[in-house]
């Protein structure tokens, strides 16, 4: 029961987070200068009223509310309206699109987290192990991801890097503190003192309690993931949403802008919940354990 | 000699080589040399040039002193912006509070760079060099706070929940007052943490802005907008020189992050 209420929670917080993104993005379109400006008033042949009723029909009704809610209205019907920079349904370009920006996200973050992880562990197990690692991380954390694209499609590397090599150090640093936390914690020492082999108490000891707050951070890294995945898109020419993301905000395509935002923030929002979930879920059985 | 020590000799040194530009570099960042556009590294150019024939060690002094003084500037505002946000969804009701840290929560979930990149578009694109150095810099300061806001509100809860924030609320001083005499000065050293992490996150923003030709505009030089050259991938093995300015921003961002290191982590 409590973990329904629980769920039930996150679900009306996910909710109300994609619900919050998409006022924000609904404000940027209805505030940005210019952007519901509609061509027609610039043609010399309408009347003056002609031209208000058009500004009239741009403003909507009820002001920026009423404009959001009749975006919203059509966007659970999945109108996302016309993308000015391709002239089609922006449904249709997001349909094109995502199977391309999923697939390199999930496998850029999938090896992040599998080096991340690995070299963490290593590190526990190893501590000599831990400079190249710890260098390698110093340099990528500091790298911009527009700069780690050019180096990866200089090199002819796959995109997918661009986003392990982004993600990694988050998945190296916090996890290796996780660990080495855990290590010094009064339950590890008493496994130690009683002779528990170090693999095992490597394993059983020192990653397994820690797995709640891992599950946590590999929710928060899907949003660094994504955040890569737009210059690693936009620089190697992959036609995923990232580069559709790019393309729209240089040539102030609003309603693709919009409509990302709300694609994004549902996906990043719906991992962060289910993280959060899984990491409440057992952090539970963790502490009845 | 700590880490930490070694960070700050390092951005002083960046700081010193941007702030002396005008006096380091052997030309200004627009002067061109006609005669020589796109030339190797040599005594006149030690960088070389670029196609427009300017100084590309100039340009990078110059870029230097534009980046290292937008991100800290950013910063500054964002940490200001963070402490007042995070103070006020701690201290205001149970319902304004969770609301506000929801808001924190979205904005976070979304990815800084795409923020960055939908706000830039909302605005205009063909902007001076100067006014692009400014959105940029509000866009930074206005986007980058929510993480920050969010640990200045775990901060300033667990502070509520001290003895002298209970004494001082028992002695009935106001919400205002708790705030600012009581709350702030002990949530200095989080805040000041806070603010050494965005500094390299700002500086990063902008250089992936100007990667994707969205930051500061030409003829203004700065790191991302000299990044934003390496576009030109083809000469980019023959000529490696042009990655100069990703080493300078490779070495601030690790000395920032050296800087902001507390002894504890040193230890």
């Amino acid at each position: 029961m409590r973990a329904q209420k629980g769920l039930l929670a996150a679900l009306l917080r996910w909710l109300a987070g994609v619900l919050a993104a998409g006022f924000l993005a609904a404000a940027l379109l209805y505030l940005a200068p210019g952007a519901r400006v509609d061509e027609r008033e610039l043609d010399p042949t309408l009347s003056e009223e002609a031209r208000a009723a058009l500004r009239a029909e741009g403003a909507g009704r009820g002001g920026l509310l009423g404009f959001y809610v009749d975006y919203l209205r059509a966007a659970v019907r999945g109108e996302f309206g016309d993308s000015r920079t391709y002239g089609v349904p922006v449904r249709q370009l997001l349909e094109e699109r995502w199977r391309l920006t999923a697939s390199s996200v999930l496998r850029g973050w999938s090896a992040a987290w599998v080096l991340g992880l690995g070299a963490a562990l290593l590190c526990a197990r190893w501590r000599w192990s831990a400079g190249p690692f710890t260098a390698a991380s110093a340099v990528l954390v500091s790298m911009p991801s527009g700069l780690l694209a050019i180096l990866f499609f200089v090199l002819r590397w796959p995109v997918a890097g661009i986003l392990a090599a982004a993600v990694f150090p988050r998945v190296f640093r916090y996890t290796r503190n996780l660990l080495e936390a855990a290590a010094g914690s009064p339950h590890c020492l008493a496994a130690r003192a009683r002779g528990v082999s170090r693999g095992r108490l490597l394993f059983f000891h020192q990653a397994w309690p820690v797995w709640p707050e891992a599950v946590t951070l590999a929710g928060v890294t899907i949003s660094a993931a994504i955040g890569a995945a737009i210059p690693a898109e936009a620089l190697c020419d992959v036609a995923g949403l990232g580069q559709l993301a790019w393309k729209s905000a240089l040539a102030r395509d609003l309603p693709l802008l919009v409509a990302l935002t709300l694609v994004i923030a549902a996906v990043t929002l719906g991992c962060n919940m289910l993280a959060g979930a899984a990491a409440s879920l057992g952090g539970e059985r963790r502490w009845r354990a | 000699m700590s880490t930490r020590s070694v960070g700050l000799a390092g951005i002083c040194v960046m700081y010193a080589a941007g702030l002396l530009a005008g006096v380091l570099a052997p030309a200004g960042y627009a002067d061109q040399d006609r005669e020589h556009p796109d030339a190797p590294p040599s005594r006149a150019h030690w960088l070389g040039t670029d196609e427009l024939g300017r100084d590309r060690w100039s340009r990078l002094l110059h870029g230097t002193r534009v980046s290292l003084l937008l991100a800290p500037a950013a910063a500054v505002v964002a940490t200001a912006l963070a402490a007042a946000a995070g103070l006020t969804a701690a201290v205001s009701g149970k319902w304004t509070g969770e609301a506000m840290a929801l808001a924190f929560d979205v904005l976070l979930s979304l990815p800084l760079l795409f923020l960055l990149l939908a706000l830039r578009a909302s605005l205009p694109l063909n902007v001076s060099a100067w006014a692009s150095l400014a959105i940029t810099f509000a866009l930074l300061a206005l986007l980058g706070w929510p993480s920050a806001a969010r640990v200045a509100r775990a901060g300033a809860l667990a502070a509520l929940e001290s003895t002298f924030a209970l004494q001082a609320r028992a002695a009935g001083i106001g919400k205002l007052r708790l705030l600012a005499v009581h709350l702030l000065p002990h949530l200095r050293p989080v805040v000041a943490a806070q603010f050494w992490l965005l500094v390299p996150a700002f500086i990063l923003g902008e250089a992936n802005l100007g990667i994707l030709g969205l930051g500061v505009v030409e003829p203004l030089p700065s790191w991302g907008s000299l990044l934003g050259e390496l576009q030109n991938l083809d000469s980019l093995r023959a000529q490696p020189w042009r990655l100069a300015p990703a080493a300078a921003l490779l070495i601030a961002v690790c000395c920032f992050h050296l800087a902001g290191k507390t002894p504890a982590e040193e230890a």
